[in-house]
Parts: C-alpha cells; sequence; structure tokens
C-alpha cells in the first residue's frame, strides 16, 4: 500500500480543537453544582468509582469527596478516564474554605499551597491576575474550629496539587477558593443549598479566572499531527525506538512547514529504515532552504 | 511586575527596599529559597515567559566561577558571574530557555558578597591580568533600571586592575553615560542582522538603536566590543550578513572598537531537547543541525563555511588583533 493519500496541507496538520481543556476537582456536590449548571456538564453513567461529568466542549468534573486523599485520587482519576495530555491541561480545585479575617463569600486564589502536617508546600506559577487576589492555603487532616495558620484552611488542595502537578505544569494547576466561615461566622450553619450559593455568586470571577488561564493556554504549541504518524506506522513495521525518530523527523517536517512533496518523496520506501533514512535526507535539503525573512 | 517571590534573607536588604519601592502593585510571596520556586520540574518555560515574576534572593556559596578554556579576550585569567538568572529578553536561539525550568528573573541582590568574591579573585593573581564577564545568564543591562546592577558595580571597577565586560543587547546605557567612562570597562554589544532580530530576538532593539546606543556610549569614551554571536544559518545568508556588515561599519569605526567575536549557533544536546520541546514549531530548531561531542551545531561543513564568510566580511573592517573567535 503506497501512502500517496497522505497528501496534507499544512493547514490540515493542525488536530481539531475543542474550546476547553479543563478538569475541575470539587469535594463536594453542592461545590460543583453551579459548575456543572453553568458549563452543561453531563454525568457519565460508566463512571462508578466517583461522579464524573462532561460537556463535548471539553469540561471535566469530579467530585471527589472530602480529605487530601480522596482529592489526589480523584484528580489522577479524572485526568487519565477523561483521555487527559500531560502538560496541556488547566486543573483546577474549586470549593470552600475558612479564612480567619475574610468575609463569607469571598474568593481567593492560592500562591502557596501548605499541607499542615507534613509542611511539604508548591508554589503555582502566578502568570495571571485575578481580581480576587492571591494567599496561603492550608490544608489539614481534619475539619478545624479555630483558623491556626495565617491564610486560606481547607482539606483537600494539597492532595489535589500533588496529584495535580503530576499531570500539568505549575502555570496551569491552581486553587480557587470562596471563604465559607471567619473567626466571626462559624460554619455550622453552612448547607448544601448555602454552600451552592456562595460559589454561584462567584461564578462570573471563576469564569474570568478560567478565561485568563485559557489565554495562558493558548501558547502552548499546538498539538502534532498524528494521523501521518499512524499512516506510516501501519504502512510499515517499526520498532519503538523508530517510532521515537519517526517523532521527532515528522515534527520538524512540521516545523519546517509540511510541504507534501517530502512525504511525497517517502512514496517509494520499502521498509521503516529505508523511509526514516530518506524523510532525513529530504528534510536536511529543505532545511537548507530555510529563509528568515 | 505583577508578582515577586522575596528571600528571607535580603527582605530587608537595601538594595531589596530600593526594588520594591518601584513595584508597589505587586503581590509578594515571601520564600525560604529561591529554589523553592525557580527549580520545580512542573513548570514551563514558555507560559513563563509572558508573565515571567520576580525572585529576589541571596547568591550562596560560589559566585565567581572560571570561564571555560578558549572563553576571553587574551587575559590570562578569565571568570564570570551572574548576579541574575534569566533575561529580559526572549531570544529564540537562547540556552536559557533549555538550561532553567523557570522564565522567572532571578536577581540575586547581595552585590556586597560578588564585589568582595571580585575583589579577592583579584587580588591572587595582581600583577597579570584578571577578566571578568558579566552576562552569562542575562543580559548586563537589559533590567538595569530595576537592578542597578552597573552603577552599583562600576565604581569598584574603577581603581583596577580588573576588567569587566557588559554583555547585552540593550540601549539602557543612561547609567553609565551618567559617570566617566572607565579604560578597564567593555560594553560589549551582541549584533544580528535585522531579518534575525525580528524573527529570533524577541523584545529586542532594533539594530539600529544598538549602533546609536554604541555611538553615544563610545563619544562617552566608553570601550565597546561587538559579539556577533550566534551567527544564524540563512539560504541567502551571504547577501545577509554582508549588508550587516556593511551596515554596522558605515556606522561605527571599526578601528576604534576594542573588541570583536564571531560564533555559528550552537547548543548542548540537552538544551536543545528542552528547547524543541517548548517550541517545537520553531524552524530554527528544525535547521540543518547536528550532534557533535554532545553539541548541536550547524552540520557537516556549514558550519565552516558559514564563519568563514562572515570572518572574511568582518576581517574588512576590523585589525585581526581585535579578533577573537568563540571556540568551544
Amino acid at each position: 500500500m503506497k501512502h500517496n493519500n497522505i497528501r496534507i496541507k499544512k493547514t490540515a496538520t493542525l488536530t481539531p480543537v475543542t474550546q476547553h481543556d479543563l478538569y475541575i476537582v470539587c469535594a463536594l456536590d453542592a461545590e460543583a453544582r453551579p459548575l456543572i449548571n453553568h458549563f452543561k456538564l453531563k454525568r457519565l453513567p460508566q463512571h462508578s468509582a466517583w461522579p464524573v461529568y462532561q460537556n463535548p466542549q471539553g469540561v471535566r468534573l469530579i467530585v471527589s469527596g472530602m480529605g487530601k486523599s480522596h482529592s489526589a485520587a480523584a484528580c489522577a482519576y479524572l485526568f487519565a478516564s477523561t483521555g487527559g495530555e500531560t502538560g496541556h491541561g488547566i486543573l483546577l480545585n474549586i470549593g470552600l474554605c475558612g479564612h480567619a479575617e475574610h468575609e463569607r463569600g469571598h474568593l481567593l486564589m492560592a500562591d502557596k499551597v501548605i499541607d499542615y502536617h507534613s509542611g511539604q508546600s508548591w508554589y503555582p506559577a502566578l502568570v495571571i491576575r485575578p481580581q480576587c487576589g492571591y494567599t496561603h492555603l492550608f490544608s489539614f487532616e481534619q475539619p478545624q474550629t479555630s483558623y491556626p495558620a495565617a491564610g486560606m484552611i481547607d482539606m483537600e488542595a494539597s492532595g489535589f496539587y500533588s496529584s495535580a502537578i503530576r499531570l500539568t505544569s505549575a502555570e496551569l494547576a491552581h486553587c480557587i477558593k470562596v471563604v465559607s466561615d471567619n473567626k466571626r461566622q462559624s460554619s455550622s450553619d453552612l448547607n448544601p443549598a448555602l454552600a451552592s450559593e456562595l460559589i454561584s455568586r462567584q461564578m462570573p470571577s471563576i469564569i474570568e479566572i478560567i478565561q485568563q488561564l485559557e489565554k495562558t493556554q493558548a501558547r502552548l504549541p499546538t498539538p502534532w499531527n498524528r494521523q501521518v504518524f499512524d499512516t506510516l506506522c501501519a504502512e510499515h513495521r517499526c520498532s519503538v525506538s523508530q517510532q521515537h525518530q519517526l517523532k521527532r523527523l515528522l515534527l520538524r517536517w512540521q516545523a519546517l512547514g509540511g510541504a507534501a512533496t517530502v512525504m511525497d518523496a517517502l512514496a517509494p520506501c520499502k521498509s521503516m529504515q529505508d523511509l526514516l533514512r530518506q524523510l532525513e535526507t529530504e528534510l536536511h535539503q529543505q532545511s537548507l532552504g530555510l529563509s528568515i525573512n | 511586575m505583577q508578582q515577586i517571590y522575596l528571600e528571607h534573607s535580603i527582605a530587608e536588604h537595601e538594595q531589596t527596599a530600593k526594588i520594591l519601592q518601584r513595584f508597589p502593585r505587586a503581590h509578594i510571596t515571601r520564600i525560604e529559597h529561591f529554589g523553592e520556586v525557580f527549580n520545580p520540574r512542573a513548570q514551563n518555560f514558555r507560559l513563563q515567559k509572558k508573565s515571567p515574576a520576580l525572585i529576589l534572593a541571596r547568591k550562596q556559596g560560589k559566585r565567581i566561577l572560571t570561564a571555560p578554556a578558549g572563553y576571553g579576550l587574551g587575559g590570562k585569567h578569565n571568570y564570570y558571574f551572574s548576579h541574575m538568572q534569566n533575561c529580559a529578553y526572549d531570544c529564540r536561539y537562547c540556552f536559557l530557555q533549555g538550561m532553567y525550568r523557570s522564565a522567572h528573573y532571578v536577581l540575586f541582590v547581595n552585590y556586597e558578597d560578588f564585589l568582595a568574591d571580585i575583589q579577592q579573585q583579584t587580588q591572587l593573581n595582581p600583577h597579570e591580568s584578571s577578566w571578568f564577564f558579566s552576562g552569562y545568564d542575562c543580559d548586563s543591562l537589559a533590567y538595569e533600571p530595576v537592578s542597578q546592577f552597573a552603577r552599583s558595580f562600576l565604581p569598584h571597577f574603577a581603581e583596577g586592575p580588573a576588567w569587566l565586560e557588559l554583555r547585552t543587547k540593550s540601549t539602557q546605557i543612561r547609567s553609565l553615560l551618567q559617570q566617566p567612562a572607565q579604560n578597564n570597562v567593555v560594553v560589549a554589544f551582541s549584533l544580528s542582522p535585522e531579518p534575525v532580530i525580528q524573527a529570533l530576538e524577541h523584545g529586542t532593539p532594533a539594530l539600529q538603536k544598538r549602533l546609536s546606543a554604541i555611538q553615544r556610549l563610545q563619544q562617552h569614551g566608553w570601550r565597546v566590543g561587538l559579539r556577533f554571536d550566534p551567527i544564524i544559518y540563512d539560504a541567502d545568508y551571504r547577501s545577509m550578513y554582508q549588508t550587516f556588515f556593511q551596515q554596522v561599519f558605515q556606522q561605527l569605526d571599526g578601528h576604534s572598537i576594542h573588541s570583536a567575536s564571531l560564533g555559528a549557533f550552537r547548543l548542548p544536546r540537552n538544551f536543545y531537547r528542552n528547547m524543541l520541546h517548548l517550541y517545537p514549531e520553531e524552524p530554527l530548531l528544525a535547521g540543518p543541525l547536528s550532534e557533535h561531542q554532545g553539541m548541536m551545531a550547524y552540520s557537516g561543513d556549514l558550519e565552516a563555511q558559514l564563519l568563514d564568510y562572515c570572518e572574511q566580511q568582518l576581517l574588512q573592517y576590523i585589525h585581526t588583533e581585535q579578533y577573537h573567535p568563540c571556540q568551544y
């Protein structure tokens, strides 16, 4: 089989993009509800370990349950089970928190996430400037009745962040919290309806933060074209090492403009070894014609 | 500057106070050590580069390093130091993108320790020339309005015998023009053809602006060096570099230049791989490069052809004694 059918124009090398590449972890259903409604998320019936929601535009949400370990596990589960590509997605932990001073309903993002018991900490990379501002976020093992740390307090963020940072970069992993209780107003009157309402009121700001993060995310390189790779691999037997080499060369081909003539020149190749050699030669010739202007 | 990380150890430093005054609206996060923010693996240099934070830190440990063999301008003892990590510019060929995980600017504010180390190092060889090169991990002048680096360091070189090179693409020369020129300081400008600047040196001053800055410095009495490094391959490189050298030396008197050097585009292999991961669509990195002894450079005799041609052009305008080819 010849691969003349892979005449591909440069514009065709772009993978179709969904509107979002967003993963949200909430501890409670009540915290998740305003997000589920806003993004019109549908529950995916095949997931029984945790409730998982998704929409066709690429927003995914999981309700992890309370606690650091649940949050860490659910974050990884959501990413892996919905086809996340490492290094590309926006991963957010959205929910309620306590803060000694800030008013109930106040929105904050974390500039540092600290596991209160182990002392381990993480710094989300602050590449956006949200109106709400940043402060430290301390994660505890148990619910707190006092405010022993200078910052937000919760029970999930450190678990979420330790997991999220393995799946994406620090610019795209963040914790967004709404204050539910403080020194003057305890959490004793907090119920699901009020929790949802507190998040709902901050939805415009949360959406603005997501939009800013998506602008940042858009600066990532376009995912490479798998179509040509898959076609060539299907036509020729190839080792894992040859697959890596082919991927490197196809990325180079794409960077040099993705000329269809290069693919035409590969048509007579009988084996992957021949094809790689020929592709390397073609790309070298093409790179000699590189013009800065 | 929207975000500043502040090491506890320099929170009360005089230099810190001056810098913080410039950014009253910045969000400040206290840290124990700059490595907590700068070194973690899960960071994307490309994403951070659009909005880098400033990290104010204390440089611990060895501050003055011996320059690699072959690096220098004829001096017997060559050292380099970095008061800053990362650069205000965004040059696509720059090795910093491949070396660091973070694009945040780390500014080491304990200048007094650098200066003490420079003095100590100079005293080890009091009768031989010692050169100190700044601008390896950053541009020496681009951040001058904030760092006040040149303004702080130059007075300490006034008495000699040590030499200082400030490597830059910047036109931030006010602090140099506000003080008398010093014979043992060379302001070394990196120059490239305008098409290369447009394509690859994002955020840098245009060639014409750099040439004007050089002229002003020379008129003020400062010694100026020219660094044609990296030379970039283009299908039409002969015409591009011929026009470029003509333009440079129409405006500058070649014989009054302190020194000039040439070097082709090259990168350590690991840095190249990191950069390819960050910028897979960049034609420069897809160019005719191959690996030789751990370095990625133009393949085969292409590098030699490029350098020979540019050397031939350059030597029409300067004496061979002024010329120092880059070796690696």
